[in-house]
């Protein structure tokens, strides 16, 4: 045979396909930033959240970002209560 | 669009040219392209497969595409049962499909 018969000989090649994927939002960086048992300061930032998955504790603050801070310096410590998870600060011994 | 010319000489067809993307549809899904494609080897087996007949030209260019076969003047006359049912059909599908198919016919 002269030629390899290509019954498609006379067609143009497959267009290259085009997706609408490939956006994404900005990331949020959010999550638990102390685990439990870390010495922190006060003012230290524990958790960041959109909405209260973890509630705050004893000397935790709720910021109007829903972040978690500590109001003391002392001991991380996660715990629940009820169905609810908790963040508290134990305050370092004086 | 496809552009076929055919070639004859004294009322004799001594070759065929087929040239161009049909543009129906994409590779795989251009049934005008297959029909095309498929008489265009047809005549190609039939010349030098079936008749055996010496000294056939065949250029085959994927890039342009182009398939341009050419047989020789003494044996074009028995051939003439093969070489007029494909000129035929091409002239068949050129009625069915004018946007891609077009056939124009060459004096030697």
């Amino acid at each position: 045979m002269i030629f390899k018969f290509d019954i498609q000989f006379f067609a143009h090649k497959k267009g290259q396909g085009s997706s609408t994927n490939g956006r994404d939002s900005k990331p949020k960086y959010r999550g638990v930033k102390v685990y439990a048992g870390t010495e922190v300061p006060a003012g230290s930032i524990l958790v960041r959240q959109c909405g209260t998955h973890l509630h705050p504790g004893k000397h935790v603050g709720l910021g109007r970002d829903f972040t978690l801070f500590a109001l003391v310096d002392g001991k991380v410590e996660y715990s629940t209560k009820g169905d609810r998870k908790v963040v508290s600060v134990v305050p370092a011994a004086d | 669009m496809t552009t076929v010319t055919l070639y004859w000489e004294d009322g004799t067809l001594r070759g065929v040219e087929s040239r161009g993307h049909s543009g129906f549809a994409d590779k795989g899904k251009d049934i005008v392209c297959a029909a095309v494609s498929s008489l265009l080897h047809a005549l190609l087996l039939g010349l030098s497969d079936v008749a055996e007949v010496e000294g056939v030209e065949c250029e085959v260019n994927p890039e342009v595409p182009l398939i341009r076969i050419l047989w020789p003047r003494s044996s074009a006359g028995r051939l003439e049962l093969l070489t007029r049912t494909i000129a035929l059909s091409l002239k068949e599908i050129e009625t069915g499909s004018p946007e891609y198919v077009h056939i124009t016919e060459v004096q030697l």
